[in-house]
């Protein structure tokens, strides 16, 4: 029965904050000379593990900045983990944090082929599910017009709409239905759910615990990059909320 | 050796993966530049001809440095050495560029750097369809020696995307180097005999750009061919090969070192 999909071992990732800093050459210099400064490392995650069997729908939960995001772009394999293993073993669609790499300068219609081509789509399988992308996202009237005149809902739409299309083995959403309408929400979950009896792996981020609830069976809950509690969805949620 | 090959092996493998996100890629840098203008595409000719044109009235009636059908010499020379520059410097930005992309994707870094060269080759071929207006309008006879051509311009290609690659990783580390670049160029311009005749430069300089500045190699070449109506000269070719090869493998390296770390940076 337990066929893992994701199996997270002890996972670290570290940051060096350093090179996030803007810096000029003159400080590049200067840091390059006082070696010790160069270096500022932080843990985003500390020492996670998490399995996902095929099949399962997951929740991700825990405050700002406890590490969710780093976590879903580790599946991804955006990021590498520091120590510890991550293995993935299946195709992933991946919707990080509003909007999926759309390019502002493009038209909707562009952007649907740019991004499944990205999503690792063949073009035929971009324009086979082209009306479905478009009917769901209910854009119709826009896909002409570049993305860059689209309000932040309209981007998660498409965003969702090419994502849940790609037949990924896993799909990845964080926090994307948040900028959604209350309607647009409750199909995307419709869709979620259509997916999840079709087969698909899910995780899922949301602030939203009703949310998490009503999509998800199993639940992880990160603080401070660590994780504290693994478990049915409805354990986790409610040791979450009753934190103190 | 083996897992060298191995890992080649699985680059083309997934590589061949991403072709149709190439084409995409590359058909996106065109559109976005030429889409909000009213002559949209057409300005990908008419722009060379016109600084062409320009430049053959200034440097024809100020300075006089009676290079025969000069309107041909300067253009063959531009058209090369503007690419040198465009490509390189377009893949230098291409990986910083597409950061925000690289954060939600996962794609292979190496398609941007692709895309960018792939850009700027069509885009010459635009100013290859300039190219040939000016042959026709200076009524220069087109020699067989064209078919060595092809061979110069895959030099020049190469070498420009390796050399680009290599600022590209400068350039996620520092981002100075986009600036440094610029001043550069202009170096690199008034140093390649583009409007003006080689044996304008005093000796030492000129033994300097024949031997050592790529962009001359290859401007070199394609005035050997459409001017010249000979064969490119087999120590330029050689030069041409081997800048190629040197650049390309410094690229690549720099590259495959950074590509690990590049999401850190970016
Ligand atoms: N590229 C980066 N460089 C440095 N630090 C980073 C980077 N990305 C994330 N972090 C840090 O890692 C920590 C975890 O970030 P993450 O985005 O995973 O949080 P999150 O749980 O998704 O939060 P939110 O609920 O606000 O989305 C944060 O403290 C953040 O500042
Ligand atoms: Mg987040």
């Amino acid at each position: 029965m337990a066929d893992p999909i994701i199996q997270i071992k002890d996972a670290t990732v570290r940051f060096n904050l350093d090179a996030q800093r803007h810096k000029s050459l003159p400080e590049h210099l200067r840091g390059f000379l006082k070696r010790g400064s160069r270096f500022q490392e932080f843990f985003a995650l500390k020492g996670v593990s998490l399995t996902v069997n095929r099949g399962e729908s997951w929740g991700i939960i825990g405050r700002n900045g406890s590490g969710k995001s780093t976590l879903l772009k580790l599946v991804t394999g955006i990021l590498q983990p520091y120590t510890g293993t991550v293995a993935v073993s299946g195709t992933v669609a991946p919707l990080l944090e509003l909007g999926a790499g759309f390019d502002d300068e493009l038209t909707g219609r562009e952007n649907i082929m740019m991004n499944g081509l990205i999503l690792g789509m063949t073009k035929k399988q971009v324009m086979d599910s082209f009306d479905d992308i478009v009917s769901f996202s209910e854009l119709e009237q826009f896909l002409d017009v570049p993305v860059r005149n689209y309000s932040s809902g309209m981007r998660a739409r498409l965003g969702f709409a090419v994502a849940t299309c790609a037949r990924a083995d896993i799909l990845i959403s964080d926090e994307v239905l948040s900028t959604g309408d209350k309607v647009f929400q409750k199909k995307c979950e419709e869709r979620m759910q259509d997916l999840l009896s079709g087969g698909t792996t899910l995780l899922f981020v949301s602030h939203s615990a009703d949310a998490v609830l009503r999509v998800c069976d199993r639940a992880m809950w990160l603080d401070d990059g660590k994780s504290v509690m693994t478990g049915s969805a409805q354990d986790v949620v409610d040791a979450y909320l009753n934190r103190n | 050796m083996n897992r060298w090959l191995t890992a080649v092996r699985l680059t083309v493998k997934n590589g061949i993966r991403y072709i149709p996100l190439l084409q995409n890629l590359i058909a996106r840098e065109l559109k976005k530049k030429y889409r909000r203008s009213v002559l949209g595409y057409v300005w990908c000719v008419l722009n060379p001809l016109l600084v062409m044109l320009i430049m053959t009235v200034v440097f024809s009636r100020m300075f006089r440095y009676d290079i025969p059908n000069f309107p041909v010499y300067l253009f063959a020379g531009r058209m090369m050495f503007s690419f040198v520059t465009d490509c390189s410097g377009g893949v230098m930005k291409s990986i910083v560029m597409n950061g925000p992309l690289m954060r939600k994707t996962r794609i292979p870094y190496y398609v941007f750097p692709l895309a960018s060269t792939g850009s700027a080759v069509v885009n010459f071929g635009f100013h290859l369809i300039a190219f040939a207006i000016v042959l026709i309008f200076t009524g220069t006879p087109v020699s067989w020696h064209v078919i060595a051509f092809p061979a110069v311009c895959l030099e020049m290609f190469l070498f420009s995307f390796g050399f680009g690659l290599l600022l590209a990783v400068c350039n996620v580390y520092v981002r100075d180097t986009d600036y440094i670049y610029a001043v550069f160029t202009t170096a690199w311009l008034y140093l390649t005999p583009l409007f003006y005749p080689l044996a304008l430069l005093p000796d030492t300089l000129r033994a300097v750009v024949t031997n050592l500045n790529p962009a001359y190699f290859f401007v070199e070449m394609s005035r050997d061919v459409f001017l010249a109506h000979q064969w490119p000269s087999g120590g330029m070719l050689l030069r041409g090969a081997a800048v190629s090869a040197v650049f390309l493998a410094i690229g690549l390296f720099a590259y495959s070192k950074a590509k690990k770390n590049l999401i850190l940076y970016i």
